[in-house]
């Protein structure tokens, strides 16, 4: 098993010309959204080379109002169109009131919140006619009403509604920093036989006074931190497909492609040690 | 309740720092050691940074003319007074030329908000449904008799952008980076085309302008042409005709007969 890399504008024109060699391509469904176009036809070439996945920023699973008819059968199309053998979306919220506000919101772990994202996986799983998987959300606040841990709630509604897990290491990370968490605790408690993807990814840290907020800018190398909580979610969940992410500050696709070989050694490395 | 909390959430990412939606929002957050404040303030520039970026990527020379910090302060009050309204973001925008006319401080500029018209045409023809161009030789199979009678389809990305100033003068300066033409030198209307991959753009003459226009909207030849030569008696009819057939303006055309 190859890790993936997410393709991003920059990188197109390097990846038709040269295809080099990675386990798979993800792209952000709502960039190819459209009626035609050399984004979407790139996509169509690339394709025929590389296994693609297609990972949602807009559905918005934690919308109180529930999902948008238009963008789940525009989503649908796509699916049709590209036949991604993963399709996955956040733990979040970004539409509200007709608005769409282009950040993965947090929202409160209550039962209400629950039941709520449950639905909206149902009603996504039955519209798309196939299971997606649901990305642990980074985050910088957390509610008064949470009752529930975040793993366990990634947890229930993976039972609940029979939908796949993408494990977000750097998310993890992030957010145990800045609720003060325990990461591998966090890890442990989750379901780790829905796991279908990993994501890995850079952050940044702020400074604050005199404490630290890590935000989660995707804008520079996976940490050091991040890699050593990657080697033990493999040995949680084993070999996984797993993708690089950079979105800020684009670096040269070889330093992209870098950081996705440094990912193939932990996974085949797993891929070993779960064969013995 | 979910609903409320969203919605004072969605107006505190809107107002600046400190408001009453954000006082509101701080009570239901969990106290930590790093100030609430500080906290909702990354979401707060994740939504506005990252839509500023939406925006100057489909803006790009609209933000040169404009500069970059002037272009940030119009998009801030744009994205507050617009948010999008779908996740699709290469769909925002659409309304950005015309709240930019309206802008105050942007007044002395009428140009920027033409500007950003012709740039959202070009947005429009690059994500426009694909299809194949007109042959250009298609007017020599015709009968002769019909010609006049032919009605073109516009090809789906093709858009007439007209403008009293000097368009795609600036527009071409900015790309090459070299001095700006007067905006008030000319009238330039301008016709955005994207028959294959790459989106195009042509300046086009009065008689042009009008000959395209009256094709592009459904008339004949004969009609079109008719119309362009009362606005400009001395147009080469035969090749504003084959320019448009040349670079791929339309995406079919047909006779009475059917043909």
């Amino acid at each position: 098993m190859k890790a993936g890399v997410g393709l991003r504008h920059g990188h197109v024109g390097r990846f038709l010309e040269e295809r080099p060699a990675s386990g798979f391509l993800e792209v952000h469904s709502e960039n190819y959204m459209s009626e035609g176009g050399p984004r979407r036809r790139a996509l169509f070439d690339l394709r025929r080379d590389y296994a693609v996945s297609l990972h949602g920023v807009g559905l918005s699973l934690g919308s109180a109002e529930g999902l948008s008819d238009d963008h789940l059968e525009r989503l649908k199309g796509l699916i049709g169109d590209y036949e991604p053998f993963l399709v996955s979306e956040h733990l979040s919220w970004s539409v509200f009131g007709g608005h769409y506000l282009n950040d993965l919101l947090p929202l409160p772990y209550s039962e209400e919140s629950l039941d709520l994202v449950c639905r909206n996986v149902d009603r996504a799983q039955e519209h798309l006619g196939r299971q997606i998987l649901m990305e642990n959300p980074s985050s910088y606040v957390s509610f008064a009403q949470s009752t529930i841990p975040e793993p366990e709630f990634l947890a229930e509604v993976a039972r609940r509604s029979g939908c796949g897990l993408l494990l977000d290491v750097n998310n993890i990370y992030v957010t145990a920093v800045n609720h003060g968490l325990d990461a591998s605790a966090y890890l442990a408690a989750l379901p780790a036989d829905v796991v279908g993807e990993i994501h890995l990814a850079g952050h940044c840290r702020r400074q604050i006074e005199d404490q630290e907020l890590l935000i989660d800018d995707h804008g520079s190398q996976v940490s050091e931190s991040v890699w050593a909580l990657y080697r033990e979610a493999l040995a949680l969940v084993g070999a996984k497909p797993t993708l690089v992410e950079w979105d800020t500050a684009l670096p040269e696709l070889a330093v992209l492609l870098g950081e996705a070989a440094k990912a193939d050694r932990y996974l085949g490395q797993e891929a070993l040690a779960g064969a013995a | 309740m979910l609903p409320d909390l969203q919605a004072r959430f969605t107006e505190s990412l809107f107002q600046p720092p400190g408001s009453d939606f954000e006082a509101a929002l701080t009570a239901e957050i969990a106290l930590s050691g790093i100030a609430t404040e500080e906290r909702l303030a990354v979401y707060r520039n994740n939504v506005q940074i990252s839509l500023i970026s939406v925006l100057e990527a489909a803006f790009p020379v609209t933000a040169t003319l404009a500069g970059h910090e002037n272009f940030a302060f119009a998009s801030r009050r744009f994205i507050a007074e617009k948010p999008p309204a779908e996740a699709r973001l290469l769909a925002y925008g659409a309304d950005f030329p015309a709240w930019l006319s309206a802008f105050k401080p942007a007044a002395k500029q009428p140009w920027l908000a033409e500007m950003a018209r012709l740039e959202w045409a070009r947005n429009e023809a690059l994500f426009a449904a694909d299809a194949d161009p007109l042959d250009p030789n298609i007017l020599t199979q015709q009968d002769p008799a019909e010609v006049m009678a032919l009605r073109f389809q516009a090809h789906p990305a093709t858009r007439l952008v007209y403008s009293a100033f000097a368009l795609n003068g600036l527009w071409r300066a900015v790309q090459e980076e070299g001095a700006l033409p007067d905006p008030n030198s000319a009238a330039e209307t301008v016709l955005v085309l994207r028959p294959h991959l790459e989106v195009t753009q042509l300046s086009l003459s009065p008689g042009e302008a009008r000959l395209a226009e009256a094709l592009l909207t459904g008339k004949t030849l004969g009609e079109a042409a008719e119309a362009a030569l009362a606005d400009e008696p001395a147009l080469d009819l035969q090749a504003a005709l084959f320019r448009h057939l040349r670079h791929g303006s339309f995406s079919g055309c047909h006779t009475p007969s059917g043909s």
